[in-house]
């Protein structure tokens, strides 16, 4: 497939992703017509009849949905670069699993009927907690530490997902909340969690963009990586560590969302090209700005209750991604 | 220009390097030979810190190599290691500015003046007509030179390369090792570690015959090189023949009748 170059695309996924959060805030019980919010975003006027809807309703939780599609899918390009592995996603290093065991704690122990923040901080811990305990092992255990760390997330993975099922079976009655939740959804969304992710996933999304140039290297091998410089157990840290806090902090908000994570950066990288600053830039605003539709369309539904957004975005995304595939000869190795 | 001084180095139990002592002056072309498992690669491995030594000195320009930062000694020492296709389609411009990142801070792009060392790079190596093209896309000898260009990217002072010709045709051998000779004419210091000693003689300024992790014999390819070390180092017979001066032309390996 012929490549495009990195500025183009790059602007390409700005314009998506401007589009996409513009036209999402137009939609839903409420219609809004496009220039109606255009107007309200840079002048916004209190007394008018859809800032309530706008501001307090739609764009909190369109902004987190954009934020946490722009981490997993960075997050993403960070791990199967670092990894030299095309299964990696955001969630292969355990996170996922910690974060949903931390998340199930806190509504079958009624933490979440207490006060609605216990969730996500308990969420958020149990994704700290295990991103640790998976570095350790690694580092404590003999062999190529590359394919060890991907194990050792495998296997913790596991090892909670059991407990989970354990604690889901155990208590019925939190079954349908518990489920909900490990299927993703930003119906929570609210404005606070907004401003956490632009406190600390964003530095963490612009470090990785800057720093992306140096999985280059680590992506030909690790000899080649040295030889040009770069500190590879270090700098492999630094990037797992940052990565997993954006993963951390976007499942602690809006529960288990695939596909953006693992897919989006293998979309990019077929139309770019594998250079890593290019494809973290531009899966920054392609992920962010698929979430949001993916987040529009699960809330416009409406089928019984809202769709798990994570539903949509890969019944959407995977045919997109299989004819991709089948356009590009050996992308992968 | 690099100095090392009694090195050695296991993996595990098993001592490749036994104890390493050599230099080499600005301006050489230094040619490690010896058989295969002879501890060749490690010993450039070694030389670039990627492989941590266990005992001994290695002084780049008078300093310990160890008081460099990884970064420091990127820009001051290009590698370019054993023939290996990439995993990624990389093209052959982005697989050479990736010479400049050492250069480089966090913030900075491509400027002008790394732009025109790469496509000097590019020029000097024969492959600025590939630079569009994927570095898998392109033969063994078109990938060498390539990771070759990276390494005059990067503007270093010495270059170490890891057989750099071998699973090459002889045309490509030879494209290959006049590059690094001109390499050497503009002041580089050049270390390769390489099987074919007929080519080495032609090319090196300096060898060094390496036999079970020691150093067998060091110094000008006329010294280094005669039958007995050849026999020993080798394990067999090789008639020396020298052309109109004194210098060694050939070694001509005898039909091996061990077997």
């Amino acid at each position: 497939m012929k490549k495009i170059g990195g500025i183009k695309f790059i602007s390409i996924s700005v314009v998506f992703f401007v589009l996409a959060i513009i036209i999402s805030i137009g939609i839903g019980p409420v219609h809004i017509p496009f220039f109606t919010i255009i107007k309200e975003i840079f002048y916004p006027n209190a007394t008018g009849p859809y800032h309530i809807i706008i501001w307090e309703l739609r764009l909190p939780r369109i902004l987190l949905a954009s934020l946490v599609g722009a981490s997993l899918a960075v997050s993403g390009v960070v791990m199967q670069g670092i990894f030299r592995n095309p299964l990696s996603d955001p969630y292969v290093t355990g996170t996922a699993s910690g974060a949903a065991l931390g998340a199930t704690i806190s509504i079958i122990a009624g933490l979440t009927a207490l006060n609605i923040y216990f969730l996500p901080f308990l969420a958020f811990l149990g994704a700290t907690f295990t991103t640790i305990l998976v570095a350790i092992i690694a580092t404590y255990s003999s062999g190529p530490k590359n394919e060890n760390m991907l194990l050792a997330g495998l296997g913790i993975s596991i090892f909670f997902s059991a407990i989970v099922s354990y604690l889901m079976y155990m208590n019925g009655k939190d079954l349908q909340t518990v489920f909900y939740w490990l299927m993703g959804s930003f119906s929570g969304a609210q404005w606070n969690y907004v401003y956490i992710m632009l406190i600390f996933a964003v530095p963490a999304i612009i470090i990785l963009a800057l720093m992306g140039r140096d999985i280059d290297p680590i992506m030909i091998g690790e000899e080649h990586a040295y030889a040009l410089g770069i500190n590879v157990k270090k700098s492999r840290l630094l990037f797992f560590v940052l990565s997993s806090l954006i993963t951390g902090l976007s499942v602690a908000f809006s529960g288990i969302i695939g596909f953006v994570g693992l897919i989006i950066p293998h979309i990019v990288r077929i139309i770019t090209g594998p250079n890593n600053r290019v494809v973290i830039i531009s899966s920054i605003f392609l992920g962010g700005g698929y979430m949001v539709i993916a987040d529009t369309i699960a809330r416009s539904l409406n089928i019984i209750e809202e769709l798990p957004v994570g539903i949509i975005t890969s019944l959407i995304g995977i045919p997109v991604f299989l004819y991709l595939l089948t356009k590009e000869k050996g992308y992968w190795r | 220009m690099i100095d090392i001084k009694n090195l050695t180095f296991s993996y595990g139990d098993k001592k490749i390097l036994k104890g390493i002592s050599l230099n080499v002056e600005n301006s050489e072309i230094l040619g490690i030979l010896g058989p295969n498992g002879s501890g060749k690669t490690t010993l450039i491995n070694v030389m670039d810190g990627y492989l941590k030594k266990e005992t001994g000195d290695i002084l780049i320009k008078g300093k310990k190599i160890e008081k460099y930062s990884r970064k420091e000694l990127a820009r001051i020492m290009g590698v370019v290691p054993q023939d290996m296709i990439p995993a990624f389609d990389f093209t052959v411009y982005e697989i050479v500015a990736m010479g400049r990142y050492p250069h480089l801070g966090i913030i900075d792009t491509i400027s002008d003046n790394d732009e025109r060392l790469i496509f000097d790079a590019l020029k000097k190596t024969g492959t600025y007509e590939l630079k569009d093209k994927s570095i898998r896309e392109i033969s063994g000898g078109e990938r060498q030179r390539v990771f070759i260009a990276r390494a005059i990217a990067q503007d270093p002072d010495i270059i170490l390369l890891d057989e750099p010709t071998s699973n090459l045709d002889i045309r490509y051998q030879i494209e290959i090792l006049e590059i690094i000779e001109k390499m050497r004419e503009v002041g580089k210091t050049i270390v390769m570690s390489m099987h074919d000693v007929n080519l080495a003689i032609r090319y090196c300024t300096k060898l060094a015959l390496i036999s079970d992790g020691k150093i067998y014999a060091i110094g000008e390819p006329d010294i280094v090189i005669n039958e007995e070390s050849i026999q020993n180092v080798y394990g067999i017979k090789g008639k020396i023949i020298r052309n109109g001066g004194n210098k060694i032309a050939y070694i001509l390996p005898e039909k091996f009748n061990g077997l």
